[in-house]
């Protein structure tokens, strides 16, 4: 029985061999820009296929000056970290609220949050340049930060409050007989419980952000507060037939996320599967 | 109060420190634009003037009689949505049979191998991905066979929409085949092992027995991939700039450029409403088939 289907279905070594030519065809894009970033002008117009002769990283150091990475790249993480910090914050302390008191106001606050997830950005996206200038927040870092926690709260209460309802209420009953506030309890009781739920929260905001491109498009036009996708793309506009240039800098701009996706693959993996439930 | 409370006692208080931080962001940025893009769709307004006209439904009319471009734009991504969902979720699918047929040690590397574009914004692998077209295909058109290649990829229309095709589905097919790698995964082995006694062939085995149970994931890939590419923007902005001709413009594009670059905020929100409706459609038959799925578990 075993036999006669295996020797029906296709051998794994065939299987195997498929995968392998897929897996490379996949990364066939990554090759080329690796190795014609290192190559002299001249070179890439020629012949893209071609190793390079010479391994030319002063492309590198000229992209990396020209772009101002440093900058962009310090932009791009402070929007990340302060983003992704309060999102967590806000979005658990408030799931954990609409979980363990479920009144009328609260009930409604998570139906609103529901429906967020279905509204593309591009629908809210003129009134909110109108809304941020009014609060003096266009042009400016603190600006993007405080987009980003608006748009990202509703999937945060929605997963922080799906994990919740899991949790035990014994350890916070104990608590709160003993004195404790509500504040303290849930920092030092609710919120370490919620270690795997963050973290997985973390992976899928941290692209979003790092990635983000249209928030950073309508609300910075100062060079000084690009983020990267902005820097580059800027940079692309104005050296669009400097290849020699413009590879590195899209290599630089690509090499953070990949270095945090070789380390936390695992998690990503997880992550993603965790958070496909969101359209 | 606190005997028939619990921890959980009415306070107002507590209700502020718990939910107004999230309130305090969620309400400036998404409720009050969402009504407001409703409002300003009624007006006629450059965005930067004390006056606005209440012009009645007159913005809708001009999308519904008169504004050719955002249709045109409409029909690109509704086109680029139907292609790159099929394309995409086929081959994330085939990834995922392939890679979990795989010994167990041997499925880490591809899986993560093939979610690599992943880790990418639109705008970088539009970028990129120009420099294949223009440059990397022209080498590679003079290997025999491989002449088509070298034609002019973003410069014809017909050949931009494929570039664009391609690109999103070298992305998104390395996404859908973790979920279905997860689906593939749940499928109860008691199950698959009772249906084979039967000895179906590989292909009747596939259709009657897998995919049926992998439905929940075949359904949150389709309408994920939909919603990612009828609400494109970034992408498109690098690789094509919308050309050539305005041939690859899409809904997002056109909205952008009516409220930001024409000064149309006005016509701008009308057009985000009617996307709006567009996208609440899919959202609504997402819904449904979810559902539908579940009765028939």
């Amino acid at each position: 029985m075993r036999n006669l289907r295996s020797a029906r279905s296709i051998s794994l070594a065939v299987r195997m061999i498929i995968l392998i030519a897929i897996v490379a065809m996949f990364l066939l894009p990554f090759y080329f820009l690796l190795i014609n970033s290192v190559k002299p002008l001249g070179e890439i117009t020629k012949d893209t296929a071609a190793l390079p002769s010479v391994v030319k990283l002063s492309n590198y150091a000229e992209a990396y000056d020209r772009t101002d990475f440093p900058r962009a790249f310090r932009n791009s993480l402070a929007v990340t970290i302060f983003s992704l910090f309060g999102v967590v914050m806000f979005s658990s302390m408030a799931a954990y609220r609409i979980v363990r008191y479920p009144s009328k106001f609260n009930n409604l606050a998570y139906a609103l949050c529901l429906a967020e997830m279905i509204i593309p950005f591009q629908v809210i996206m003129i009134p909110l340049v109108i809304v941020l200038d009014a609060l003096g927040l266009m042009n400016s870092i603190p600006g993007l930060v405080f987009a980003n926690w608006g748009l990202g709260v509703a999937m945060g209460v929605f997963m922080f409050s799906g994990f919740i309802k899991s949790v035990p209420k014994d350890l916070e009953e104990a608590a709160a007989i003993e004195g404790a506030g509500e504040l303290r309890i849930f920092f030092r009781i609710v919120l370490p419980l919620l270690k795997s739920i963050i973290f997985t929260l973390i992976i899928l905001d941290t692209f979003w952000f790092w990635n983000d491109y249209l928030l950073p498009l309508i609300v910075i036009s100062r060079p000084q507060f690009r983020t990267l996708p902005i820097a580059i793309s800027s940079f692309m506009g104005q050296y669009s037939l400097r290849w020699d240039l413009a590879l590195p800098a899209l290599t630089m701009s690509i090499i953070p996320a990949a270095i945090a996706f070789f380390i936390l693959q695992k998690n990503i993996v997880a992550g993603l599967v965790a958070g496909a439930v969101k359209g | 109060m606190k005997q028939t409370g619990g921890v959980y006692r009415k306070s107002l208080r507590g209700e502020a420190a718990f939910m107004l931080p999230m309130l305090l962001c969620f309400v400036p940025v998404i409720i009050i634009p969402f009504f407001y893009a409703v409002y300003i769709g009624f007006m006629r307004w450059n965005g930067i003037s004390q006056a606005k006209e209440f012009i009645g439904l007159l913005n809708y009319a001009t999308i519904f009689t008169s504004d050719p471009q955002f249709w045109k734009s409409v029909w690109f991504s509704f086109r680029q949505t139907v292609a790159i969902t099929v394309i995409s979720n086929v081959l994330g699918l085939t990834f995922a049979l392939l890679v979990s047929s795989m010994p167990k040690n041997m499925q880490g590397l591809p899986r993560t191998l093939l979610l690599l574009p992943n880790i990418m914004g639109g705008v970088i692998m539009g970028f990129i991905w120009r420099f294949i077209f223009q440059k990397v295909f022209l080498s590679i058109a003079e290997i025999p066979g491989l002449g088509f290649l070298g034609q002019s990829w973003l410069g014809e229309p017909g050949p931009a929409f494929w570039a664009i095709v391609i690109v999103s589905a070298w992305q998104y097919s390395g996404y859908t085949m973790i979920i279905y790698i997860a689906g593939l995964t749940g499928i109860d082995s008691d199950i698959k092992e009772a249906a084979r006694l039967d000895g179906p062939s590989p292909l009747k085995e596939f259709f009657s027995i897998t995919l049926p149970l992998i439905m929940p994931s075949v359904t949150v890939c389709i309408f994920w991939v939909m919603v990612k590419t009828f609400t494109m923007y970034d992408l498109v902005s690098s690789l094509t700039v919308g050309g050539p001709y305005g041939t690859t413009t899409t809904v997002s594009m056109n909205l952008y450029e009516e409220a930001f670059s024409r000064n149309n905020y006005g016509l701008g929100s009308a057009k985000a409403i009617v996307f709006f409706v567009f996208i609440l459609c899919i959202s609504l038959l997402q819904v449904h088939f979810t559902r539908s799925k579940e009765i028939e578990a």
